[in-house]
């Protein structure tokens, strides 16, 4: 019975991907808002990368409400589950086996090549696919990988506050810079284009980019860690 | 230089075919653990060396996902493979040596590792 | 000749994924269907690589990394809770 059910759900898996792969086909022509943003972009912002164009300069304001909206997260995690003595509450009479030492050995190397990662995918944003927010979630999962192999670690709760409201803060200072120096809120020209293509070009959005990866890096790890005990 | 790489490749798929059969063929969770695992890490780096002949200006990011699989992979299947053996998982009849539960009897609990 | 390479290369990671699927069903205990996950999430790696030269776009390779470090977190966190016994 539970064999069956379970041959059903993966055959149903297998009809509804079965279905998306089947539709699946390279758009062949483009619309006509999509033609304009593919030639605004890159002449007016001097990003080869479109969508980060879009998200971090036409859309500004749209990713910085969800930049809010993940430190209200961060808040109302850190309300709901810190302050309280969190001293581990293993049931007695079981005491939680030691980790693996040679899981802890293997973090020790992997965790500087996932943050190394971790940042090219940064910094790459306005290149090719990446960007802050996808980079700020590689971080936090290296974070997250600290915790399962070497659970001893304790996280610097207030360094981690810190930085990520100073990024924050800086965010939005730009923000107003841009208000100031160039056509308005979150306007990307405070900085000159550059080359195009290269790594320090494109105006404001490498350093943005940057600012939220930090931002979102933190305050992820600041959640998963609130959820550890 | 492509056939080189599509030779490679094609090992390599060889490689992870036989780690299909065996994670289907292998009698107990931990012939599986080892016949999955080794052979797909094996297979994987293969296939990856293979592109890289055909795309050089790639070799080097196709390098970091090789040395990540190869670091990652015998760690997960260490970790999967100990809490097999933590909670008991009956293991083939032809087995002949638990060294890991002597170890932890010896040390008088059965959770040492 | 290379492409057709190429070609059964693809067929041979086909059925190495069909036999993964396979253990995922039968399972039998909860590491079988883990390690099953695992070994499909390898094939998947090489898979994406191949794609990714199939289709020409160097993209690709970074979202075969991130898989990769993700399944390898989830395979870690379930290993340590199944660690802890029924």
């Amino acid at each position: 019975m539970k064999a069956a059910s379970s041959l059903l759900a993966v055959l149903l898996f297998g009809a509804v991907f079965a279905g998306i792969v089947g539709g699946y086909g390279e758009r062949e022509s483009v619309s006509a808002l999509a033609e304009q943003y593919l030639a605004m972009v890159p002449r007016e912002l001097g990003a080869p990368n479109v969508v980060t164009g879009i998200l971090i300069t036409y859309r500004g304001f749209d990713t910085l409400g969800e930049v809010a909206v993940l430190f209200m997260v961060a808040a109302g995690v850190g309300v709901l589950l810190g302050g309280k003595d969190t001293t581990t509450a293993s049931e007695p009479g079981r005491e939680p086996r030691r980790p693996s030492e040679l899981v802890g050995n293997g973090a020790e190397i992997t965790l500087p090549l996932i943050f190394l990662f971790g940042a090219y995918v940064i910094k790459n944003g306005h290149l090719s696919a990446g960007g802050g927010f996808q980079g700020g979630a590689v971080v936090a999962s290296g974070t997250m990988l600290l915790m399962l192999a070497l659970p001893a670690t304790k996280l610097n709760h207030g360094f981690l506050g810190v930085t990520e409201s100073l990024a924050g803060v800086v965010y939005v200072g730009i923000g107003i810079l841009g208000l100031v120096f160039a056509a308005g809120f979150l306007d990307s020209h405070i900085l000159p284009l550059g080359e195009f293509g290269t790594l320090i070009s494109a105006g404001a959005i490498p350093v943005i980019s940057a600012l939220l990866g930090v931002k979102v890096g933190a305050e992820l790890s600041v959640i998963i860690d609130r959820f550890r005990n | 230089m492509e056939l080189t790489g599509s030779i490679l490749v094609l090992t390599g798929a060889f490689f992870l075919f036989s780690a299909g059969l065996g994670l289907l063929r292998m009698p107990d969770t931990f012939t599986r653990i080892q016949a999955g695992t080794k052979a797909s890490t094996l297979g994987n780096i293969l296939v990856l060396a293979g592109l890289g002949f055909y795309h050089p200006d790639w070799a080097l990011k196709l390098l970091v996902v090789a040395y990540f699989v190869l670091m990652t992979n015998p760690l997960s299947s260490h970790a999967l493979s100990r809490a097999a053996h933590a909670i008991r998982t009956p293991m083939a009849p032809s087995t002949m040596v638990d060294a890991l539960r002597e170890e932890g009897d010896r040390q008088g609990n059965g959770d040492v590792s | 000749m290379a492409d057709m390479l190429l070609q059964i290369a693809g067929v041979l990671i086909f059925f190495a994924i069909v036999f993964g699927v396979a253990r995922l069903v039968i399972g039998r205990t909860a590491i079988d269907r883990v390690v099953a996950i695992d070994m499909l999430t390898v094939v998947s790696i090489a898979l994406i690589a191949l794609y990714a030269h199939l289709s020409g776009r160097f993209v690709y390779i970074d979202v075969a990394l991130v898989y990769g470090l993700l399944s390898f977190l989830a395979v870690l966190a379930i290993a340590r809770f199944l660690e802890k016994g029924p």
